[in-house]
């Protein structure tokens, strides 16, 4: 093995790939424009067009009991209140609702949610469920309520109210109707006919207080920001650094494969003295530095693309994405054992290829061998990852990958992922080395 | 020099190369002539190492050519049939390309380098990009780099196809300046004037075999010219070969 030969080649094949457009414009126009788009963009415009949709009013057809207009005193607390408005929805019935709501002495600050809430409901009695149906399945309006009839008469005879929501799960604007319209009827109602059936039971204030609501669940979320940044990171990272890999370096692995073979250079290359295996070791160090350069360009690009999202994303302080500079480093680490193995297995198809066309039909399948375990592995925490996972190529780098990004370094696991990816890596290389010593492969006609 | 015995190619359906035999004696250009798919390419690329023989020996300045690929390859300077350059690198880089891969020092590659462009007379061109070169400029490039290791051993296939006349001149021109350095030059071609001109001795091959094998002279025989004898040999068969 003589490295001055490695050297010389490695340095030729970089020189040319620098020289080319298409090289240079996947390592740096992709990471620059792919990843903050996918990290911050389409984030923040689901995130926007959330927050658009929660302003706007939700209109929701109500079918069956018929209120009257005329609203009990606050004493029935806003059970009929909420129900009335439900039916009628006029500025007179609002005024006497915030009215109501002044009263229980809330601060103005809730005061003004609670109405903006009540604003932003527009009911409309419709007499049948058919023609609300109708109404909903023209979108015109987003919700139907379904109130029994005789409504009061069940209340009088403390029977069970059966109220059914109609909305459709997969609209945006239908499933902010449904949980506006439940929020009435599953609390401001029930709790308040619960009031009215203690209170006509004889019970005070403070016992019925104490009845309706003995206790209160807290929703406490263990897992701190970083932890939640992790496992967005965890979803996206390695879909998007496993087909940088694959596609990263792709035209120039074929370049310099299947291109000698186009491009007609091949006879003079081969020659010369070195040995098939130096010119291959050559070749492929080539290969896999450009496709480090796009990884570190591409994680660099993410970086910054999560500091920005940090900061679109610090409003709701729900996620943090922070990454300490060992884990990029590892992470750029366990990335290049995964260069090795695919690099190693591109350059064998390609060597076998004899036009750049074939060359490329051969390679784009391997994408999806970087993809089926990524999608695998999307939302894989580390307690479901077996340990025979991590001698399955391509699939043991993506997930350690993600076991590291979830905050979990397993010395067994890292150790068992490089040891494998290295013997797949040799043996893809073998392979390669093989197929570009055969003649017939050579001169494929 | 050059001596080739009972030299044979086969390919999965067809013999490309039949029981050649011939020897090329130090300092002489010996012409390998024959039409289309004669094998001429075949043969050379055996020699060059690029293929291996279904059998037969290949001797260049008593190495072993079969068996020490690596060895011969230091001492012939081949232009292959395909002459492709790497576009996207000069004329000089690619010449120091070549130059490491031969395993030169880098001092003589510089100094060969020197002399092979001012030789070719490439001084106008040799910093630019090969991609922005025209044809005639390109082909310095392939024989300067076929010659970077100053090889004793020149095997040429077609160093002219596809070139206008000026610059097969200058082709020509370079391959009789390498017979006066005492180079020994196998030259496989179709076109019969410009073997005349150049070789010493000749072997016609057709549909893999040598048909007839000697001095200029003996070649020609009683015929008016070598391209009157190449017919008269070599036509009937071309006939039946063109099926191929
Ligand atoms: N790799 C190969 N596989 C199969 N057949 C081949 C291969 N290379 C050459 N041949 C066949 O061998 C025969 C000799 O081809 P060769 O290229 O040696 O002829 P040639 O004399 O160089 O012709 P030309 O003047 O067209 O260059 C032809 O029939 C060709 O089709
Ligand atoms: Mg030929």
């Amino acid at each position: 093995m003589n490295f001055r030969i490695i050297k010389t080649v490695f340095k030729k094949e970089v020189i040319e790939t620098f020289r080319d457009k298409r090289t240079m414009i996947i390592m740096l126009v992709l990471p620059v424009i792919l990843m903050p788009s996918m990290i911050i963009g389409i984030p923040a415009l689901t995130l926007q067009r959330e927050v658009e949709i929660s302003e706007l009013p939700s209109k929701i057809a109500v079918v069956g009991y018929n209120a009257t207009s005329d609203i009990p005193d606050i004493a029935t607390g806003l059970r009929i209140s909420s129900l009335h408005y439900f039916l009628n929805s006029s500025d007179e019935n609002l005024e006497n609702l915030t009215a109501q709501i002044r009263e229980l002495n809330e601060s103005e600050e809730d005061i003004e949610d609670i109405i903006d809430f009540f604003e932003n409901l527009h009911f409309y009695h419709v007499d049948t469920l058919d023609d609300a149906m109708e109404l909903f399945d023209d979108g015109q309006v987003h919700a139907i309520v379904e109130i029994p009839f005789d409504l009061l008469d069940l209340e009088d005879r403390n029977e069970i109210v059966n109220i059914t929501v109609y909305f459709d799960n997969t609209k945006t604007r239908s499933r902010f109707a449904y949980t506006r319209v439940n929020l009435i009827v599953s609390d401001l109602y029930t709790r308040s006919r619960q009031q009215e059936v203690l209170q006509e039971r004889g019970l005070s204030q403070s016992e019925i207080e104490y009845v309706i609501m003995p206790s209160f669940t807290y929703p406490e979320d263990t897992s701190t920001p970083e932890e939640r940044g992790g496992f967005i990171l965890a979803m996206l990272l390695p879909m998007i650094l496993g087909i940088y890999i694959v596609t990263g370096s792709m035209y120039h692995t074929i370049d310099t494969t299947a291109g000698e073979k186009e491009r007609h250079t091949l006879e003079a290359l081969l020659v010369t003295p070195p040995s098939k295996t130096e010119l291959v070791m050559g070749k492929f160090l080539s290969i896999l530095l450009v496709t480090m350069l796009i990884i570190i360009v591409a994680m660099l690009s993410l970086v910054i693309s999560l500091h920005y999202s940090s900061e679109i994303f610090g409003g709701i302080g729900a996620v943090s994405f922070s990454m300490s500079l060992p884990v990029i480093i590892f992470l750029i680490v366990i990335f290049f054992v995964l260069a090795v193995l695919v690099n190693a297995v591109e350059m064998a198809i390609c060597f076998f290829a004899k036009s750049f066309k074939e060359a490329e039909n051969y390679i784009t399948p391997i994408i999806f061998m970087v993809l089926i375990p990524a999608i695998f592995l999307q939302g894989l925490s580390p307690e479901d990852m077996t340990l025979s996972m991590f001698f399955v190529p391509i699939l043991n780098v993506l997930t350690v990958f993600q076991e590291v990004l979830l905050g979990v370094v397993d010395p067994l696991h890292i150790g068992i992922v490089i040891g494998t990816s290295t013997l797949y890596a040799i043996l893809a290389s073998i392979i390669a080395i093989r197929i570009f010593n055969r003649e017939e492969v050579l001169f494929r006609t | 020099m050059i001596t080739v015995r009972n030299l044979t190619k086969e390919f999965k359906t067809i013999t490309a190369v039949d029981d050649v035999s011939f020897e090329v004696r130090k300092g002489e250009i010996f012409g390998l002539l024959g039409p289309n798919g004669a094998g001429k390419t075949t043969t050379q690329r055996m020699l060059s190492t690029i293929l291996r023989p279904t059998s037969g020996t290949i001797n260049i300045m008593d190495v072993d050519v079969v068996k020490n690929p690596v060895g011969a390859r230091s001492i012939i300077g081949v232009i292959t049939e395909e002459r492709g350059l790497y576009d996207r690198l000069s004329c000089r880089e690619t010449l120091w390309y070549y130059g490491r891969l031969y395993n030169m020092e880098d001092g003589l590659i510089g100094k060969r380098i020197d002399q092979i462009v001012e030789m070719l007379e490439m001084g106008d061109y040799v910093d630019r990009r090969i991609e922005k070169l025209s044809k005639g400029m390109k082909q310095k490039i392939v024989i300067a780099r076929a010659i970077i290791h100053d090889p004793p051993v020149l095997l040429f296939d077609e160093p002219t196809a596809g070139l206008d006349v000026l610059a097969a001149r200058t082709v020509l021109k370079f391959i009789k300046m390498s017979k006066e350095m005492k180079k020994t030059i196998l030259y496989s071609t179709h076109i019969m004037f410009e073997a005349e001109d150049l070789c010493d001795r000749v072997a016609f091959i057709s549909k893999g075999k040598i048909v007839v094998s000697g001095t200029m002279k003996e070649a020609i025989g009683p015929h008016e010219n070598l391209e009157k004898a190449f017919v008269k040999y070599v036509g009937a068969k071309k006939d039946e070969f063109q099926d191929n």
